[in-house]
Formats: C-alpha cells, structure tokens, sequence
C-alpha cells in the first residue's frame, strides 16, 4: 500500500487555480441537447445490434471478474492441453516400450488390426534376374 | 382552503424520485426514467471526460456513448453501489480506453474566451491571477486556461483523474476510490504527487 504523503498547505494556491476549470463550459445549449442525441444513438444502436464479439468485448470491459474468469479457463486450457500432450508422448511408456508377443494368426477368433495383406494372398514368382550385357 | 392549497403546492413541487427509483422503472424499460438520470448527472459525466481529454467533441462522444452503454447494460445494474457511481465507472473505464488507444492528441483545441463561462471572468480568483500576471486579460484568461489544460495533459492519466475528481468536481475521496477501484489511502497519495508535479508546472500563476 502506498504511504500516505502529508497534507500541504502549499497546494491551497494551486486548488484554487484548478477550480477555476469548473467555469469551462461547453457550447451554449449543449446540455439541452445532450438527452436527445443520448436517446437518438441509443434508437440506432438498436436499430443496428452489435455482433456477438462486440457485445461479448463489451461485457468483458464492464465485468472484469467475468473477464478474469475467462482468462483463467483459458490458460488452464492451454496448460492442459500441453502437460496432456506431453504425458501422452513421454508418459504411456508399456505401450512404446512393451515387448510384444508373436500372435498366433491361426486360431480361431483372433483378429489382427493391420493393413499388411494375409500371407500368400500377394505372392509373385521370383523371376531369374539375368545380367544385361554391354554391346561390343 | 388553506390545506387545498397546501395539497396544491406540495403536488407542485413533488419530490424528485431518487437514483434508484429511476433505475428500477428504466429496468422496465421506462426510457422517461433513464432520460431523467441522463440529464441528472450528463454534466458531471461530461465534465469529468471533458477535463481528462480536453476537447469538446471526444468529451461529448464518450459521454453519449457512456450513457448508451449504461442504457445497454442497465440489467446487469445491481444497486451494489450508486447509479453515481456506477455511470462514473462506465464513464471513466471508457475515457482511460479512449486514451489509450489514441495518443493524446498533440493538436490541441485552441480554447476561446467563450469556452469560459461569464462567471469565470467576474471569478475573484481569475480577476486577481490575469490582473497581476498581465493587463491584456483577455488574452491572459485563455492563456490561463491553454496553460491549466496543458499541465493536467502533462499528468498522468490516473493522476490526472484524481485531480479532475476531486479539484475540480469536488468530489471526496470516499467517492473516488469507488470510482477508481482502489483504497483511499491511494487516492490521497496519487493526489499528492499529481498536485506536486502541477505546482511544479504551474509555478508562475503560483508565485
């Protein structure tokens, strides 16, 4: 918390000179105005509502305990994303370092999930490969 | 006779119905209701921004916008603290924003005489400071003046607030640390320093 600084009685000249700034006025008749040009910018608001984003960045502004709160899900959603990625990379290690047993695919109801093609069903003769030969 | 007159007059000057009265029927979606806080409190609202940003037309664009946001976001309005305060907040959040977003602008308003009430000029403070600083006093007035607006745009914009809430609109501090969100001891001290730095620019009107 900030310290209190003392009062001075230095600042009664200074008070004064700012005071004279209430007489600042603006344009005669504007204060007569001002309710209808509040009334008439509230008919074209309406008129034309704002999108989603808008109106949501305007709530945002007037509640900042809603913003807070937003932000907090959102860095917890970013965080978690992170740490569940890296868990799921580094953090599984019987899957990535598991040995795995030889299946037998012969028996009955075992099913293999592979794309590799059943044994034979692609079987091509080995043809003798002959040397070519240079022209002479 | 005498109590028809007594009714007469008490229905003449019937009570003003207070802030939160006004509220509650502009919740309802009286705009009469709201149309009345608007002109209760457009003045401070537009003096309070007018001050911050010294210029006219910003003054009066935020303080329209101030009251479309309020109009907009009156359902949400509680009562957990005034309308007073609640329209200031609106006001102010809306003001720092404006300035942060455009740099203050270094173009200034070329302020007249006639931006200066009549009061001003009879104002016992003004005559005595243009008498004494120069004979020409027309010229000393919007000196004056072009000289205040150029200090208070030297603060800072907290500062400058709390200088404009509480010197110049007479607000107290309670007020302001309401207004500001903060505690009074903060108010107090920023004024301190805001005061001290515009003495500082300020000193030949002070001598």
């Amino acid at each position: 918390m900030d310290p209190v600084p003392p009062q001075s009685k230095d600042f009664e000249r200074l008070q004064r000179l700012l005071a004279l700034k209430r007489h600042e006025s603006p344009p005669p008749g504007f204060h007569e105005r001002f309710p209808d040009l509040v009334r008439s910018r509230i008919a074209r608001a309406e008129a034309e509502p704002a999108s989603w984003w808008r109106r949501w960045l305007e709530q945002m502004s007037f509640n900042p305990a809603m913003a807070t709160a937003y932000a907090a899900v959102a860095t917890l959603l970013v965080f978690g994303g992170f740490w569940l990625s890296k868990s799921a990379a580094t953090g599984n290690p019987q899957l990535a370092n598991g040995q795995t047993l030889p299946v037998d695919t012969n028996q009955a109801g075992v099913l293999i999930a592979s794309n590799a093609p059943p044994p034979g069903l692609f079987r091509t003769p080995s043809l003798p490969v002959q040397p070519a030969e240079f022209k002479r | 006779m005498a109590e028809s007159a007594a009714a007469s007059s008490a229905a003449e000057v019937s009570p003003q119905p207070d802030d939160l009265t006004l509220v509650q029927q502009a919740q309802a979606g009286d705009a009469a209701a709201f149309d009345e806080l608007v002109r209760r409190y457009q003045r401070q609202i537009y003096g309070v921004i007018y001050h911050m940003t010294s210029h006219h037309e910003d003054a009066s664009d935020l303080a329209q916008e101030a009251f479309v946001k309020a109009w907009q976001a009156l359902k949400s309005f509680k009562g957990d603290s005034s309308f007073f305060t609640w329209i200031y907040r609106i006001a102010v959040n809306r003001t720092l924003n404006h300035l942060k977003t455009r740099k203050f602008r270094e173009s200034k308003h070329r302020f007249s005489i006639n931006d200066l009430d009549a009061e001003a000029e009879n104002h016992p403070d003004m005559v005595a400071l243009v008498a004494h600083n120069t004979p020409r006093r027309d010229l000393a007035l919007v000196e004056l003046q072009e000289r205040l607006n150029e200090a208070m745009a030297q603060l800072s914009e907290n500062h400058r607030l709390v200088v404009t809430l509480h010197d110049i609109q007479g607000l107290p501090h309670e007020a302001i640390a309401q207004i500001m969100n903060c505690n009074t001891a903060t108010v107090r001290t920023r004024l301190f320093y805001a005061r001290q730095q515009l003495q500082g620019i300020l000193s030949d009107y002070l001598k």
